[in-house]
């Protein structure tokens, strides 16, 4: 009945992968839920062997969850720059600890590349990725639709309790004592952002402790979370254009909502905005970047790790 | 000659049944064209049945997550999609009458109804995309964008089908809506009562429809 070129076929099969991607993406968190499948959250079989953690201490002044960015694909951090810069973190913290093992793209802590149907596929799309090709394009976007389920008020309560089970069992793992009141810091980098955000409700109302939330370039949208918060402190590059997805597709962001959370958080002192000079979201000239330098020579990795431990000292 | 053959011809033969689909490729370039085509195919009826009966399921589907937030099994889920397709095709009907009924006592037209029926069922069209509402984040704001859309068509077939100046194609389907409100707030409310009932006996629970009292109200707040 009717034919295409082949540039507008393709065009039609990503609009079509793109719809059934968006449409397909609040199903594990809706089936978590709704009790279908996925119950017992799976736990990382040990805790992760990578050394970017800070081993349990006897008395913890205050617990920091990190919670990685969307080209994550497992529990474990993988990416060799967030495992520096975590490395970096857990020297220079006292009496801190630090949690690295939770997946906060999937409520049921189920890595991509495992335990799925499509495993397979997501093994071989990291595998392009790692081979530098379109892998982590498809990884991002996967990943950044549940940023947006996270995000959207019909789907937010469901995964954000999934994201705060997950939290509460790592805690839990690593020594924290429920009911002691340590507070706890979420570090969300990038879409990490608004999950750390978005479970802040739930997790204040288990952990009754003082909770607070670094968005490093986070994509965060105006969620309830930030009545619950002790503070956000908001680290953006000025070459950052990924942090300001959330500033233009999140309208309760927007300066003329001013009833909004965000807006009411902002009037009240609640978020601070760091401004780190030229820095980009990622890889070279990223914040984790080692090898991009400051104009006072100090590598842009350790500016962010300095920039977190002044935040942590506070 | 020749000509007046194939002119007896013409009259004598029904034209072919016209697929649903390509109902909705000449939607897509026409809503009048698309109307015209499909009361003159002989399966015309189920034509529009085809069209109300997907859009329902695509609704359905789009809106399941009050299923999901209710925690209903899988069984029962599926069972409440059907049930859910069944007082939508229910709801058109309504529909189909108060502006069937508008058409002929407000603005004196002389309209089949199955041509009323016929009209409101090709401007089902856009509902049948009612399955994006899953989207996350945008699928709400892309539901309401279907609706406008929907009823646009709506106004734009009406034009055609019954003869109306913008103004009174516009104002019939106002009117119509006017008098389901008025229903669903008299003589509808027992109707409204069972159509409840039967989602939750499908669901095999009560529903809370409403996802910010089940989320985010002080009572919800409590429990946890």
């Amino acid at each position: 009945m009717f034919s295409l070129d082949p540039l507008s076929t393709i065009l039609l099969v990503i609009l079509l992968w793109f719809l059934l991607s968006a449409i397909s993406a609040p199903f594990e968190a809706l089936g978590w839920w709704a009790g279908w499948y996925g119950g017992e959250v799976a736990p990382p079989a040990d805790l992760p062997a990578l050394p970017v953690r800070v081993p349990n201490q006897p008395a913890a002044s205050h617990y920091i969850v990190f919670l990685t960015g969307i080209s994550g694909v497992q529990h474990e951090i993988y990416l060799p720059r967030e495992r520096e810069f975590l490395k970096r973190l857990a020297d220079k913290v006292t009496g801190a600890v630090i949690v690295d093992d939770i997946f906060p793209y999937s409520v049921t802590n189920r890595a991509l590349t495992h335990q799925r149907i499509f495993a397979w596929f997501w093994r071989y799309t990291l595998r392009r990725k790692e081979q530098g090709g379109w892998g982590g394009f498809l990884i991002n976007i996967r990943n950044l639709f549940q940023v947006a389920v996270s995000a959207d008020f019909r789907y937010g309560p469901m995964y954000n309790q999934g994201s705060t089970e997950l939290i509460l069992k790592s805690l839990k793992r690593y020594g924290y004592p429920v009911g002691s009141g340590i507070p706890v810091v979420l570090i969300g980098y990038s879409g990490g952002g608004q999950i750390a955000l978005g479970s802040a409700t739930y997790l204040k109302r288990q952990l009754k402790a003082p909770i607070v939330v670094i968005g490093l370039g986070g994509v965060m949208c105006s969620d309830v979370g930030l009545e619950h918060i002790e503070h956000l402190y908001y680290i953006r590059g000025e070459r950052d254009s990924v942090q300001r997805i959330g500033a233009i597709f999140f309208p309760g962001r927007w300066s003329i909502f001013s009833g909004s959370y965000w807006n009411q958080a902002k009037a009240g002192g609640k978020i601070s905005y760091i401004n780190l000079a030229k820095m980009q979201h990622n890889g070279p000239g990223g914040y984790l970047d080692d090898d991009s330098r400051m104009e006072n020579g100090q590598t842009y990795l350790d500016t962010t790790v300095a920039t977190m431990l002044e935040i942590l000292r506070r | 000659m020749m000509d007046a053959f194939e002119f007896a011809l013409a009259l004598w033969q029904q034209p072919d049944p016209v697929s649903l689909w390509t109902i909705v490729m000449v939607f897509f370039s026409s809503n009048v064209q698309a109307f015209t085509v499909a009361i003159q195919s002989p399966n015309r009826n189920l034509l529009v049945l085809q069209i109300v009966t997907l859009a329902g399921f695509s609704e359905a589907i789009g809106q399941s997550v009050v299923l999901f937030a209710n925690r209903v099994r899988p069984l029962r889920f599926i069972l409440s999609l059907g049930v859910s397709v069944i007082l939508f095709i229910l709801g058109y009907l309504v529909w189909v009458c108060s502006v069937w009924f508008v058409a002929e006592w407000v603005f004196d037209r002389r309209v089949a109804l199955w041509l009323a029926g016929a009209a409101v069922g090709l401007s089902y069209i856009p509902l049948i995309f009612s399955f994006l509402a899953l989207m996350p984040y945008f699928g709400f704001p892309v539901l309401r964008l279907l609706n406008v859309w929907a009823a646009v068509v709506l106004v734009n077939i009406l034009r055609f089908s019954f003869d109306f100046e913008v103004w009174q194609a516009v104002l019939c389907a106002a009117m119509g809506l006017g008098i389901i409100f008025t229903l669903r707030l008299t003589i509808g409310k027992p109707v409204l009562w069972v159509m409840l009932r039967v989602r939750d006996a499908a669901a095999g629970k009560k529903l809370q429809l409403d996802l910010a009292k089940l989320f985010y109200s002080k009572e919800a707040n409590d429990e946890e």
